[in-house]
């Protein structure tokens, strides 16, 4: 009887070791032959986000090896259903999904949301695609710069800032305008990019802010709308003549980006492996065609990269989120 | 070129085999997926897209419009035969289509739904063909105020659609604007009346709520009584009569305008313009009374309304790239995967494409009206079918609807439980009209209350100083007062004539 149990113990003693060492012979052999690759899109199918992954997904495919790779979509809460089941998966590769910034941080950030994740409960593999954010008025508006409309909000007219919703890139760049020229400025919270559109060109909103890509450079261009200030370091390459809001005095800068993550805990070879194979998916000329023609931004960024990209923003948003209500 | 040239090529182009067979293609798959519950445009569209990027730009979209207004009319054939709607903009055809159906009048139910649908969707068309500039332009000075007050206008409505009693609207009116209020507040970004469940955040589904409330509700209704009594052998004629056309040629008019208008503006959806057009209905109806019980023109204003809505979402899209509603969002995406970018440019740049697409329309509405005027003869056959096996079918169809809203099964628990208040209520006679109304209008009454005040910068003064704001708050404030108004002339009159009846009829609620 002691004996059979010793044995047994010996067994389970050495069965214990065998599992402690597979993670490391699994990441070697990273992906499985007949194993399937599980991207979470945490939106509705057919969204912005979703095309965008759908497009990749074939050549992120090819370019690691694995025998599927399946998009599926966790929509709700605004990207909180998905992402939470992201956190919880097994970082074992299997698993990875896409968490825009900044709405996964806004949502982690805010207590009434109750979030399970953070940034430590995921490991950030790659940057996709960075949509810098800029403001923009209607072609008859008589703002032509960042200065003017300031200087009219100052002089006690009523400002006011349409953007897609509460929280989103575009609000976080009002408050930061707010914050740092002290000009009272009123946001108004749109449904969406849409709305936001449909308020600056009915004159229902003195100013609105967008992402730059698809139909609003159409916009743009026919002189509907006019780009007063980008949010970003450098000039945007199809609107080379407008001008940053850091070059107008505010250093602000803000994007809605796409990152792909996995859950926390991770080994090294995966990351490398994932993050590699995403690098030279988004580098095949025939994706970027694709990309180019849908009107994406495609950034890449390594997981070092994406990592301090994230905690900048994550620095940047913490003191808005008590001026959100303002 | 002419307008009439450029259409007149496009129509060539359409009739190009590929594009031709894509063109049916879209309207069969529409027309299927309005079948199934649950199932939007939507999503539909969503899945297709990826299939599209392998076709031309031109045959894509037509495909994807195809079942993006393919979708209406099928939507309405289980509002019809199994009181389930298909859609959210279906909801309403349910109310006076099903018991059209039960009285032997599916036929003319399904057809002059196809016919108004037909209308609606050709004008719409016209509409984006002939005015699309002009017309965009001029939706974009509706403001949230302006919204605003078209939904309190649209919620006044429930008083007459109070048929029963108004108490009892009322009471299921409210209902519906506070269950409205589940999920994440749109201002503050803050979750209400979630109970810390993250599904609940964006709001209990609606259609998964209707699909229990009218479908489950039904069949609990229907087998706690004599199974047998509810066989309908008889199905009556296949298509309206003349009656039928001479009353539905009002409702189809007034709801081609009403979708139409709606259409063209982001944020608005099918479902709110089709139960405008009933409240609108109802409201200028001789005998109101009459609604809710197989009124003709409570199916054909409505399914009227939200095909004249879809084609008008074109407009916005074409002329200025913004997508009012989810599904011609997906539209976008589809336009946007083969390369063309809408905008201002779009005609000039594009006009081969713009114009097939606007001809490809046209052609689609004539293909649903030929699938659907014969095909409901088809259709109608269900209700031969004995209801004792019948009910199980609806049942597992209003199963499988609730999980296909989200691809969850937490969807079909909310449509169980909404499915037993939908007994009850039915019981008790509570309607079910104003309760819907509400649920579906409420949120977006609150939203845009809230923009128009953030634009304001918190002044009321909104509501008083733009004219179309004021006359819409006016009309609705009219709508209140108006059944008031006659109620209280009846009293009068009935107490004038005989005091005894006066007193009976205060006493009960019923005036």
């Amino acid at each position: 009887m002691i004996k059979n149990k010793l044995k047994l113990g010996v067994a389970a003693v050495s069965i214990a070791g065998l599992l402690l060492n597979a993670p490391s012979a699994s990441a070697a052999t990273f992906p499985a032959k007949g194993k399937t690759i599980t991207i979470i899109v945490p939106y509705d199918a057919g969204g912005g986000g979703d095309i965008g992954a759908r497009m990749l997904a074939p050549y992120f495919k090819a370019a690691i090896g694995a025998t599927n790779v399946e998009i599926v979509n966790k929509p709700g809460a605004g990207s909180q259903v998905g992402i939470s089941a992201l956190a919880a998966a097994a970082p074992d590769g299997y698993t990875i999904g896409f968490t825009h910034l900044p709405a996964t941080i806004t949502t982690y950030l805010d207590p009434t949301r109750a979030a399970t994740y953070n940034l430590s409960k995921l490991t950030p593999l790659s940057m996709m695609v960075v949509v810098p954010t800029m403001l923009v008025v209607r072609g008859e508006s008589k703002y032509t710069s960042l200065k003017d409309l300031l200087a009219d909000a100052a002089a006690g007219s009523k400002v006011t800032i349409s953007d897609s919703g509460i929280l989103s890139d575009g609000h976080l760049a009002t408050l930061q305008l707010q914050q740092q020229s002290g000009a009272k400025l009123q946001a108004v919270h749109s449904t969406g990019g849409a709305a936001t559109t449909a308020d600056v060109l009915g004159g229902q909103v003195s100013a609105g802010t967008l992402n730059v890509g698809g139909a609003t450079n159409e916009l743009v261009k026919s002189g509907k709308l006019r780009i007063i200030a980008m949010f970003s370091k450098t000039k945007d390459k199809t609107f080379p003549t407008a001008k940053t809001a850091k070059e107008q005095g505010y250093p602000i800068y803000c994007s809605t980006s796409r990152a792909i993550s996995g859950p926390a805990g991770m080994s090294n070879t995966v990351v490398n492996k994932i993050s590699t194979a995403l690098r030279s998916a988004m580098a095949n000329p025939e994706f970027m065609a694709k990309a180019n023609a849908a009107g994406l931004y495609i950034q890449f960024m390594w997981p070092n990269q994406l990592q301090a990209y994230w905690l900048d923003m994550q620095t940047a948003t913490i003191p808005l989120m008590a001026l959100k209500n303002s | 070129m002419s307008t009439l040239n450029l259409l007149f090529h496009g129509t060539q182009a359409v009739f190009q085999p590929m594009n031709l067979l894509f063109l049916v293609l879209g309207c069969v798959l529409g027309q299927a997926i309005g079948v199934l519950p649950g199932i939007g445009s939507a999503a539909a569209i969503a899945l297709l897209i990826p299939v599209t990027l392998n076709l031309s730009a031109t045959a894509s979209v037509i495909m994807l419009a195809g079942i993006f207004y393919g979708t209406n009319y099928g939507g309405t054939i289980t509002s019809v035969l199994m009181n389930t709607p298909g859609e959210s903009a279906s909801v309403v055809t349910a109310i006076d289509g099903y018991q059209m159906a039960k009285k032997g009048r599916g036929g003319p139910a399904l057809g002059i739904a196809a016919i108004g649908s037909f209308i609606g969707g050709t004008v719409g068309t016209l509409g984006l063909a002939f005015g699309a500039q002009w017309f965009s332009n001029t939706a974009l000075k509706i403001g949230a105020s302006e919204y605003f007050a078209l939904m309190v206008f649209a919620v006044a409505l429930v008083t007459v659609l109070a048929t029963g009693s108004p108490v009892k609207a009322l009471l299921m009116g409210i209902l519906g604007l506070l269950i409205g209020t589940i999920g994440i507040d749109p201002d503050l970004g803050i979750p209400r009346f979630t109970f810390g469940q993250i599904k609940l955040y964006d709001g209990i589904a609606f259609i998964a709520i209707v699909i229990g409330f009218f479908g489950l509700g039904e069949i609990l209704v229907n087998i706690e009584r004599k199974v047998q009594d509810t066989i309908y052998t008889q199905v009556g004629s296949v298509l309206p009569n003349k009656q039928d056309l001479r009353d539905s040629a009002g409702p189809i008019a007034r709801g081609t305008v009403i979708g139409f208008i709606l259409g063209l503006i982001p944020g608005a959806t099918s479902a709110i313009a089709s139960f405008l057009s009933y409240g609108v209905e109802v409201s200028r109806a001789k005998d109101p009374s009459r609604f809710g019980k197989g009124a003709i023109e409570g199916v054909a204003g409505p399914e009227t309304a939200n095909n004249s809505f879809v084609n008008a979402n074109f407009i916005p899209l074409f002329t200025l790239g913004i997508p009012g509603t989810a599904s011609i969002a997906m539209i976008m995406s589809g336009m946007m995967s083969n390369g063309i970018v809408p905008g201002p440019f779009l005609f000039r740049d594009n006009p081969a494409f713009v114009w097939t697409v606007i001809a490809s329309m046209l052609v689609g509405q004539v293909i649903l009206l030929i699938f659907n005027l014969p095909m409901v003869r088809v259709w109608i056959l269900l209700l031969k079918i004995p209801y004792s096996i019948l009910f199980v079918l609806i049942l597992e169809f209003t199963l499988i609807g609730a999980y296909a809203v989200a691809f969850d099964t937490f969807n079909m628990y909310v449509m169980t439980i909404s499915g037993f208040f939908g007994y009850l209520f039915k019981k008790m006679d509570f309607p079910a009209a104003p309760f819907v109304l509400t649920l579906v209008i409420g949120p977006l009454m609150e939203k845009n209350l809230r923009k128009s005040l953030e634009i304001s910068g918190g002044e009321f003064a909104v509501f008083y100083q733009r004219p179309l704001t004021l006359i819409l708050l006016l009309g609705a404030a009219l709508t209140i007062i108006w059944p008031i108004f006659k109620w209280f002339k009846i009293y009068v009159k009935n107490s004038k004539e005989s005091p005894r009846k006066a007193k009976g009829a205060s006493s009960s609620d019923r005036v």
